[in-house]
């Protein structure tokens, strides 16, 4: 017993009978305190969820945002036949073949003639990325006219530089060296003083396929891979769910064979996604002896696994529908199949389409069965159909986590990034179809 | 279904509603009878004060009837009663019209009796008045205790009871008018002991339509306008 | 210590009324109904009908007539069956799993129950109306000319246009919506949108038009206009009407059904129930003697 309530004791034996509204007065100020502190607490866990997301996004953002900057090299090339090697340059298979590494090699050689001995030329020449002999043949094949002329061009810088680069501050301190020599940074600091090095838009990373070489690395094939996958995985989950919904719900007699299905679905929901993987290596790959790695049998692993989410979501929407309109459509004597199309889906359809837009975004996102399904391979060729190989941004992701480079750690992130964008891009498109369906009268 | 059950409805304030047009009813019926007793006792007695205060009371049975009227009204707007509660208030009504008429006769007695007041005394007639006055304050008596216990076969009693003022009256007529032929100079004060008769026996056929209204109000049987044979047949069809 | 006592008296009494209450159920299981459920010219006419959910048993051995171009209205406490028994006469219970119906049910001589005969023309024929308006979330027009739509009564648009002309002008809303037909039904008011299921119910050309409580969700006047329509629609249809109000049913129908914890008690034209009733339950009912 509190000590309101042995006020309240003792005023009544006293034989003063108390107010009614005095007592309520005398609760009052503990019921606006015991609201304030209910208030406080969900405050407290909104502010907690908050920082938490303000911490990951800077985090993210802190790291990734200078992978969509890439650091280019100017080099003053002497595109020559001699230097390339070719004898009939209207040869588009000697143009092909060309020896564009060479000549990048003599113009670093050029740039810097002091440098000499095997090792430490070998070091010059990694200042340039590997791959940017295929930038210079581009040029050339895109224009072969240039060949005979001595022009400025500009390459991808290796990864190291690029790192270097982008982590000194203006005065050429607190840069990132790693396993740079003392050699390498005078060369690449005389670039600087040169002008001969700067940051550009990083294309290179939404156009390119997976690579060894961080500067070389994109994130197409994943995106690609990504949404061929999602792809299948829509055209597949989304009837079979609606179908299997709408007859649970309005077919289905209720029974305890009925009920089992139910109790099943819902367990599905909450299997471990990895267990779908397994099934899926099992059934696709093992028996039905599917090729590994490709987006046909990611779309089919992940059906299995949204399938319990969109058949749940589609049976709520089916069941928030208006019994009211189901039987007005009866009594005017319409069918079954005619109250299902032509009254339940149409309601039902926004729920259905969030439910299946949120499935989709969770099998965006999903990595585990997509492992065991040989999806985690290292795929450089940007997939062109479902039965290529290929891989999706998650997986890309947990990839490059793992590679030491230190110029992967930001491109990781930035996948990151992109992940997050179509993640949140998916997610209000299902609001707007909600709204937009909703809105319909 | 003899018992009306008027109070068991689900809201008392009906119930209290119907209890009180019953009341007061009752208590107009108990005015008027008082009324009708009264009247005949003046003219046969001769009592000029007892008339003039027939004619008074009068005024206090034109009110309490249109009160009944608006009590009527009140429950039909208000409770839209439906069978045995819509039969008693259109038998309460009609039965106030009934009541009001009895006390119009009886005031008309009051007058004939201040008549022959003035005009002398009639010589023949009051045995009559009397003895058909008796039975006629009976009728009043029993169609009022017939209401008051939803009692057909009570009601049924007072249509045959009517039946008998009526010979009655038609004899008291012929005997009047005989001794009107012989001695034509009594004409007018035997006209006002025929007048008296002729309320009386009014006031019977009110107490008949009263009698009526009961068994309207308790069997849902319209025995208007048919011969008490043909009543009794219908009461024991139903 | 006053108050435990009362509390104790409270609860004997309880006792009672509920004892009471049994041997008010008892009477009713030995009751016949009295009246004139028969009448010569039948629409539809029902026998010794049964209707159980489950092991419980929701309308006994009811047999009733519905004349042609006729208004029958079903009164009678909550939970008395009229709703379970108005269902029945175009199979609206069929969606109900545990829902079984036994005995004879026919509309002109034919058995509806028939298993061989097609709900989907019985409901054609038989039209429901319901307690809450529900139009489709369509067009007004849309919402007149689904009926016909699904059942292909039309093959040209101008055929369409009629029917949802008529239909709504039949439904006295045709002077309100003419302008916005394209609006939704949705957008309407309570007693517009139950006119609307009216017109989209008689779109059909029914010959039965069935209406489970068609008022109860709206105020006085769409009410009126919803009882007046009945008037006139009962020139040419046949109308069943559940309704809680008694007033409504007085005011609407030609002869009144009185049901009673799933039995009908009594039948009669309709003066003769509300002003002089046959049955000493129905005459309570109607008096509001008990609950």
């Amino acid at each position: 017993m509190n000590k309101d309530q042995e006020q309240i004791m003792t005023t009544e034996t006293s034989g003063q009978k108390p107010n009614t509204i005095d007592l309520v007065n005398k609760n009052l100020a503990k019921r606006y305190r015991a609201e304030k502190r209910f208030r406080f607490y969900g405050l407290a866990s909104i502010a907690f969820g908050v920082l938490c997301l303000v911490f990951l996004f800077t985090d993210i953002i802190g790291k990734g945002h200078s992978a969509f900057l890439q650091t280019y090299v100017k080099l003053n090339v002497d595109l020559s036949a001699e230097a390339l090697d070719i004898s009939d340059i209207n040869d588009p298979n000697q143009l092909a073949g060309a020896n564009y590494q060479g000549v990048l090699k003599a113009a670093l050689r050029e740039r810097f003639p002091e440098v000499s001995g095997r090792r430490t030329k070998r070091k010059l020449y990694g200042t340039v990325s590997n791959g940017a002999g295929f930038e210079v043949r581009q040029m050339v094949e895109a224009d072969p006219s240039l060949i005979g002329q001595k022009i400025d061009v500009w390459v991808h810088a290796d990864d190291d530089i690029d790192t270097y680069y982008k982590s000194r501050a203006a005065d050429g301190s607190g840069a990132y060296t790693g396993r740079m020599s003392e050699q390498q940074i005078g060369w690449i600091e005389a670039l600087i003083a040169d002008g001969a090095i700067e940051k550009r838009f990083n294309t290179t990373f939404f156009n390119a396929g997976d690579s060894r070489e961080p500067e070389q690395a994109g994130i197409r094939g994943a995106i690609v891979g990504s949404l061929l996958t999602l792809l299948v995985t829509l055209a597949l989950s989304f009837p079979i769910g609606v179908a299997a919904a709408v007859y649970l719900e309005e077919y289905a007699k209720k029974n305890k064979f009925t009920e089992f299905i139910e109790v099943n679905i819902n367990n599905l929901a909450a299997v471990p996604s990895i267990i779908f993987g397994l099934l899926g290596l099992a059934i696709f790959i093992n028996f039905f002896e599917m090729p590994r790695s490709i987006p046909l049998v990611g779309g089919f692993v992940l059906t299995l696994m949204t399938l319990p989410t969109i058949i749940i979501s589609s049976r709520a929407a089916i069941k928030a529908v208006p019994p009211s309109i189901r039987e007005a459509a009866l009594g005017i004597g319409a069918s079954k199949m005619q109250v299902i199309l032509h009254h339940v889906l149409p309601l039902a359809m926004p729920g259905m389409l969030t439910g299946a837009i949120i499935g989709m975004a969770q099998a965006l996102g999903e990595t585990a069965p997509l492992l065991m399904i040989g999806m985690v391979a290292f795929i450089v060729d940007v997939p062109g159909g479902i039965a290529d190989p290929a891989t999706v941004l998650p997986v890309q992701i947990f990839l490059w986590s793992d590679s030491p480079e230190r110029a992967f750690v930001e491109r990781t992130s930035a996948a990151i990034m992109v992940l997050l964008a179509f993640l949140i891009t998916m997610n209000a498109l299902a609001v707007w179809l909600r709204k937009r369906l909703e809105r319909r009268w | 279904m003899d018992k009306l059950n008027l109070d068991q409805h689900i809201s008392q304030q009906f119930n209290a509603d119907l209890e009180e047009l019953k009341t007061q009813l009752l208590e107009m019926g108990g005015v008027v009878e008082q009324q009708t007793i009264n009247a005949v006792k003046a003219i046969t007695t001769a009592d000029g004060e007892l008339a003039e205060q027939v004619i008074v009371v009068e005024e206090e049975v034109d009110e309490r009837e249109m009160k009944l009227d608006e009590a009527c009204t009140t429950v039909l707007a208000r409770r839209q009663p439906a069978a045995s509660d819509l039969r008693m208030v259109l038998a309460v009504a009609k039965i106030t019209r009934d009541l009001e008429r009895m006390g119009d006769e009886a005031q008309k007695i009051a007058k004939m009796s201040i008549h022959l007041n003035e005009d002398g005394e009639a010589p023949r007639g009051y045995v009559e008045l009397r003895h058909i006055g008796s039975i006629v304050h009976q009728m009043v008596i029993t169609t009022l205790d017939a209401f008051a216990r939803f009692d057909v076969d009570t009601a049924v009693k007072v249509a045959q009871e009517d039946k008998r003022v009526d010979q009655e009256y038609k004899t008291a007529m012929r005997e009047l008018a005989t001794y009107m032929m012989e001695d034509p100079r009594s004409i007018s004060r035997v006209m006002n002991i025929i007048w008296a008769l002729r309320s009386l026996e009014r006031i019977g056929d009110h107490a008949r339509n009263i009698a009526e209204h009961v068994i309207y109000l308790v069997k849902g049987l319209d025995v208007r306008h048919i011969s008490v044979k043909e009543m009794k047949r219908q009461l024991k069809d139903k | 210590m006053e108050a435990i006592a009362e509390k104790k008296t409270d609860i004997t009494e309880n006792r009672e009324i509920e004892v009471t209450g049994e041997s008010v159920i008892k009477d009713v299981e030995s009751i016949e109904t009295v009246g004139l459920p028969f009448v010569d010219n039948a629409k539809m006419s029902m026998r010794d009908v049964n209707v159980f959910y489950g092991d419980k048993q929701a309308i006994f051995n009811v047999g009733l007539d519905i004349g042609k171009h006729e208004v029958v209205a079903m009164i009678g406490p909550s939970g008395c069956g009229k709703s379970t028994f108005l269902r029945c006469l175009n199979r609206m219970n069929d969606t109900i799993d545990i829902c079984r119906v036994d005995g004879s049910l026919q509309l002109e001589g034919q058995d509806i129950y028939d298993p061989k005969l097609d709900v989907v023309p019985l409901r054609a024929r038989v039209g429901m109306v319901f307690q809450k308006p529900n139009p489709f979330p369509k067009s007004i027009y849309d919402n007149v000319a689904y009926g016909p739509r699904v059942h292909g009564l039309v093959s040209r648009r101008s055929e369409l246009d009629e029917i949802v002309e008529t239909s709504l002008q039949k439904a006295g809303l045709w002077e309100e919506v003419k302008d916005r037909l394209q609006a939704p039904g949705t957008g309407l008011s309570g007693g517009q949108q139950q006119r609307l299921c009216i017109a989209r119910t008689i779109a059909v050309s029914p010959e039965v038009i069935l209406m489970d409580e068609p008022c109860s969700a709206l105020d006085p006047i769409a009410t009126a206009k919803i009882e007046e329509l009945i008037a006139e629609l009962s020139e040419n249809f046949t109308i069943a009407i559940v309704t809680h109000s008694m007033q409504q049913a007085a005011r609407v129908s030609n002869r009144t059904a009185y049901f009673h914890l799933g039995k009908l008690i009594e039948v009669n034209d309709t003066e003769k129930v509300f002003t002089n009733p046959d049955h000493d339950l129905t005459e309570a009912y109607i008096t509001g003697r008990f609950g």
